[in-house]
């Protein structure tokens, strides 16, 4: 197998996204506020079915952002449509390209309604944490080696367990990613990160029924990667479920495996995020200061912590990230907030300004949430509940689950608890409270912390008072 | 080359002639391909937000790049880049074809690149504004989608206007509406399609959305509703519907659920209004009959062909081709033309969606025109366009009268399920309890959950008031734009995840 990639050297290409961010900036007259946002992102995919590689995919792409303000009134474009350029000779094109967007954002500018919150974030005096968020051994890897483990985990999780039928996917990917952020308020923040990831998705069951259970692991390098615990849980969650049946409609205990855990949190974070409070959108507003959550529970996003998958040293505005208390000991102590929305809220910032690449605008959002971990693991904490359901799987989140108003109801799939033990399977069954509720009735959080893909971490968590709906 | 934010006309035949076609092929065929495949799109978006009374952002934004598809075997490789320059074309086919080829027999091909210089075979250029299709030799291809005002023709200036009529009409509904947010989007996207079997062919799609949200305060705390119109047509949308109705529907939802009493929990007899969603078989039993998922025998409904799965009211069809609706296209993302396929008939399975490579790979004559990609940078797959029920002929009341206890949903949010277990949720955005034949009470949000293949067995009754909506579908990752549509019906029996008992 080739190695496919002539990789451009990575620190050509902060070079170059810096060089044309400041270029962006310099065009800015003295009563413009301008920021450009570029992002170059380079991604392998494979995807194994069958003992056959079925997909291959490789990307290269680079990505502009503007925001241009001007007295209160903010416009923005973006295009995907910039060329990759190192040198000198092709870097007057693209300032070329770059001034259009320029333009563009700047005539979109007069058609805001005038707004005095509005405004780019200035650095704020706090030094930017020194995290290793990109791996060179990353680059070293030849597309042979990342097929093979694809392969590997495929074969792996059918020799397993005889109930296998299939492995409907093996994937693995990974990406690197360059960010330079640059504005008229003296930001200049270039930032660079890898990751790798190897999943897989197993069909268990006999002639007459199916169930899925995925494994996932993730790392900086692919040498880190842990293909077995992919294997191993793939396989646990698909098989455990055979013989699945309808639960009766009842009002349980609810434990949360921690990949719930760390759904369940991310869902929570838009009640906390300085957004939803400045327009009035959270049921938390109003509220800090008073106990929201059981005396159990205390909540950071900490994206400062090497180890959260969303670890990163600068927030969307680029200014240094940070670790912000949201909940301490059940009681509501802070937001997430942009320079903007604290503004509003006159509250502190957090540098908590999130964008999903070039093509948006910043919103407010965690990078690391993390609940501080209790004293029981998982198994004291199923004999502690003694009766009630485990929770594997959710479905419907993006339907079931209202963040402003707070009614939570999902499908789900999972195991009852009998006699502090998993017991038989369930499925085709929904779960549903209010995260408001929710929040007072987390009665055991475990110890067991899991840094998952995503914004928050995951452990082992029990709420009581859940609503069980089945036949 | 790159940047042109200016898409009026397709310049795409300009930028891939198909001579320059032709050779990137025959390129990608000389390094070992059994089938190569180029897409090649340009595009511009416009978004505008409005929120708390104030126009908060009016973005526009391009993309524009080639994707390369090469087949070798059972491997698919895929490469794609932002710029048309031969010399990058020739080294994505290079990327998207450096992997070895097994001995594995992989899916038949045809391989006729000549047909692509061939001067009959191209259809769609200068269709912007509603001219007519060029047909190719082999096969008429009917334009579908017709435009009338191009977005870009049309002031920003005038789209704003849009915005703020909606947050006015919406917050003069009641006072009890505390937060409104109103989006508008429109798109413009060319795309062409070139591959070693002999296909040129290039098209223009254009979409414009517009949706109002809001948020309610009342003593009982913060309720939402929504209400979104989306087509497969331009700046003409506006002219054809009620803006005032839109933003009073978003307003009456989230101020009658202040009210809103907690959902029954279990088992229930649920009827759907028409138009409320169609989320039912999109979800039920739509993404079951993909052909991927029958390949990889991950579908409850794998070696289901012929057999009843469903009442005898259950007649489903997958139709790209409705006029102008979100899922409307006149060619799919490999070049294919959308077609209407009848999936379900009286209740038997008829036939699944199909892409190229799966429809080669079944050494199928026809191909139903199914193979979509949320851009040139991603691989096409197997994706629904517009999927419907057909309507029956009850009254839609007499369904409400003719049940005892049920719950009436008036309108559905989204839904996922898992095509392995036929295990599907969707969730209800307006609900009311149905009591005796009279439905009295509006209902909190929650999920329902059902088995594909038993909730189509459960449909006792169809009404005759069909009516189509607009949806995102994810699927891998990708997004595609996509149509329910369902008439008035009820289920006899569904487990609705409400908290009350």
């Amino acid at each position: 197998m080739n190695k496919v990639e002539e990789r451009i050297p990575t620190d050509e290409i902060e070079i170059a996204t810096s060089k044309l961010a400041d270029y962006v900036v310099s065009l800015a007259n003295s009563d413009e506020e301008v920021e450009a946002y570029v992002a170059y992102g380079n991604e392998t995919s494979i995807r194994v079915f069958n003992s056959s590689i079925e997909t291959l995919e490789s990307a290269e792409t680079m990505g502009i952002g503007i925001r241009y303000i001007k007295s209160g009134k903010l416009g923005f474009a973006w295009s995907g449509q910039i060329p990759i350029s190192v040198s000198e000779a092709t870097f007057n094109l693209t300032c070329d390209y770059a001034r259009e967007v320029f333009k563009i954002a700047k005539e979109n500018s007069q058609y805001a309604t005038y707004d005095e919150y509005v405004f780019l974030a200035e650095p704020d005096g706090i030094e930017p944490v020194n995290l290793n968020l990109f791996d060179a051994k990353l680059l070293e890897f030849d597309t042979s080696y990342k097929i093979n483990l694809a392969f590997e985990i495929e074969k792996l999780i059918k020799a397993k367990d005889k109930r296998i039928k299939t492995v409907e996917q093996s994937n693995y990917g990974d990406g690197l990613t360059v960010v330079s952020l640059s504005s008229t308020k003296n930001i200049h923040a270039v930032s660079k990160r890898t990751g790798c990831y190897l999943a897989a998705y197993a069909i268990a069951g006999n002639s007459q029924e199916s169930h899925t259970g995925g494994g996932v692991t993730v790392a900086r390098n692919p040498g880190d990667l842990d293909p077995t615990k992919v294997v191993e849980d793939a396989v646990k969650y698909s098989t455990r479920m055979v013989g699945a049946i309808k639960p009766k409609s009842t009002v349980e205990t609810v434990v949360f495996d921690p990949k719930i855990t760390s759904i369940f949190l991310a869902l929570l974070s838009t009640p906390f995020s300085g957004n939803s409070l400045a327009k009035k959108r959270s049921f938390l507003m109003d509220r800090l200061g008073e106990t929201i959550a059981a005396k159990e529970v205390t909540l950071t996003d900490d994206p400062t912590n090497q180890n959260a998958y969303g670890a990163g040293i600068y927030d969307a505005e680029g200014l240094a990230t940070r670790k912000v208390n949201l909940v301490e000991n059940g009681k509501l102590v802070g937001f997430l907030h942009s320079t903007e929305t604290a503004k509003r809220c006159k509250m502190e910032p957090t540098a908590s300004a999130t964008r999903s690449s070039y093509f948006s605008t910043p919103s407010v959002g965690p990078r690391a949430l993390y609940l501080n971990p209790g004293n029981l693991t998982s198994d004291e904490i199923l004999k502690y509940v003694d009766n009630g359901v485990y929770v594997q799987t959710v479905t419907g989140v993006a339907s079931g689950v209202n963040p402003i108003s707070g009614d939570f109801s999902v499908g789900i799939e999972g195991l009852n608890i009998k006699n502090g033990k998993l017991d038989t399977p369930i499925k085709e069954a929904t779960i549903s409270s209010t995260m408001q509720k929710m929040l007072l009735n987390m009665c055991c959080i475990g110890s067991d912390v899991n840094w998952l893909p995503g914004v928050a971490s995951g452990q082992t968590v029990a709420i009581s008072s859940m609503t069980v709906s089945g036949l | 080359m790159y940047y042109s934010t200016d898409l009026k006309d397709n310049r795409l035949v300009n930028l891939i002639p198909r001579e320059k076609a032709a050779e990137i092929l025959r390129y990608g065929v000389s390094l070992g391909a059994d089938f190569v495949e180029l897409y090649a799109e340009q595009k511009a978006l416009t978004g505008i937000s409005l929120d708390d009374r104030k126009i908060t952002e009016l973005s526009n934004g391009s993309q524009g790049g080639v994707g390369i598809r090469v087949v070798k075997g059972k491997t698919t490789g895929y490469a794609h880049t932002a710029d048309f320059e031969l010399s990058s074309l020739l080294k994505a086919t290079k990327i998207a074809s450096s992997f070895d080829k097994t001995d594995d027999p992989g899916v038949k091909f045809n391989i006729d690149i000549d047909n692509v210089i061939g001067k009959d075979n191209v259809f769609g250029i200068d269709n912007v504004i509603g001219k007519d299709n060029v047909t190719n030799d082999t096969k008429k291809i009917n334009k579908i989608t017709q435009y009338k005002i191009l977005p870009t023709e049309v002031a920003k200036s005038k789209k704003v206007e849009l915005l703020n009529a909606a947050d006015e009409f919406t917050r003069n509904y009641d006072s009890q509406i505390s937060q409104v947010t109103v989006s508008y989007g429109d798109s413009i996207k060319h795309i062409l399609i070139a591959n070693s079997e002999g296909i040129y062919v290039t098209d223009t799609q254009i979409r414009t959305n517009f949706r109002v949200s809001t948020v309610a305060f009342g003593d009982s705390g913060l309720q939402t509703g929504f209400e979104s119109v989306a087509k497969t047509v331009g700046f003409e949308l506006f002219d054809e519907i009620d803006l005032e109705n839109i933003a009073k529907e978003a307003a009456r939802r989230a101020v009658i659920k202040l009210e809103a009493r907690p959902a029954p929990s279990g088992e229930i007899p649920v009827i759907l209004a028409g138009g409320s969603g169609g989320i039912l078989f999109h979800e039920a039993c739509g993404h079951g009959l993909e052909a991927d998922h029958i390949a990889k025998q991950s579908s409850v409904y794998t070696d289901k062909l012929d057999q009843k799965v469903g009442s005898k009211l259950v007649t489903l069809i997958d139709d790209g081709t409705v006029t102008n609706e979100w899922g409307t296209f006149s060619i799919d993302d490999e070049g294919q033309p959308a077609s209407k396929s009848v999936l379900i008939k009286d209740g038997v399975l008829q036939d699944y969606m199909w892409d190229k490579m799966r429809s080669n790979g079944a050494k199928r004559e026809h191909i139903t025109g199914n193979g979509r990609r949320q851009s040139y940078k991603y691989l096409p797959m197997v994706r629904m366009t517009n999927t419907y029920l057909l309507p029956g002929d009850s009254d839609p009341q007499d369904i409400i009268e003719d049940t005892n206890r049920g719950v009436y949903i008036a309108q559905l949010g989204g839904g996922q399920v898992n095509t392995a277990s036929g295990d599907f949720v969707f969730g209800t955005v307006e609900a009311y309890m149905v009591e005796n034949g009279k439905i009295t009470y509006p209902l909190r949000d929650a999920n329902l959950i059902g088995n594909g293949p038993d909730i189509l067995k459960k449909i006792d009754a169809v009404a005759n008031d069909f009516k189509m909506s607009p949806g995102t579908c994810g699927k891998d990752g990708q997004q595609v734009p996509v149509g329910c549509g369902q008439a008035t019906l009820r289920v006899t029996g569904i487990t609705l995840g409400g908290t009350s008992h």
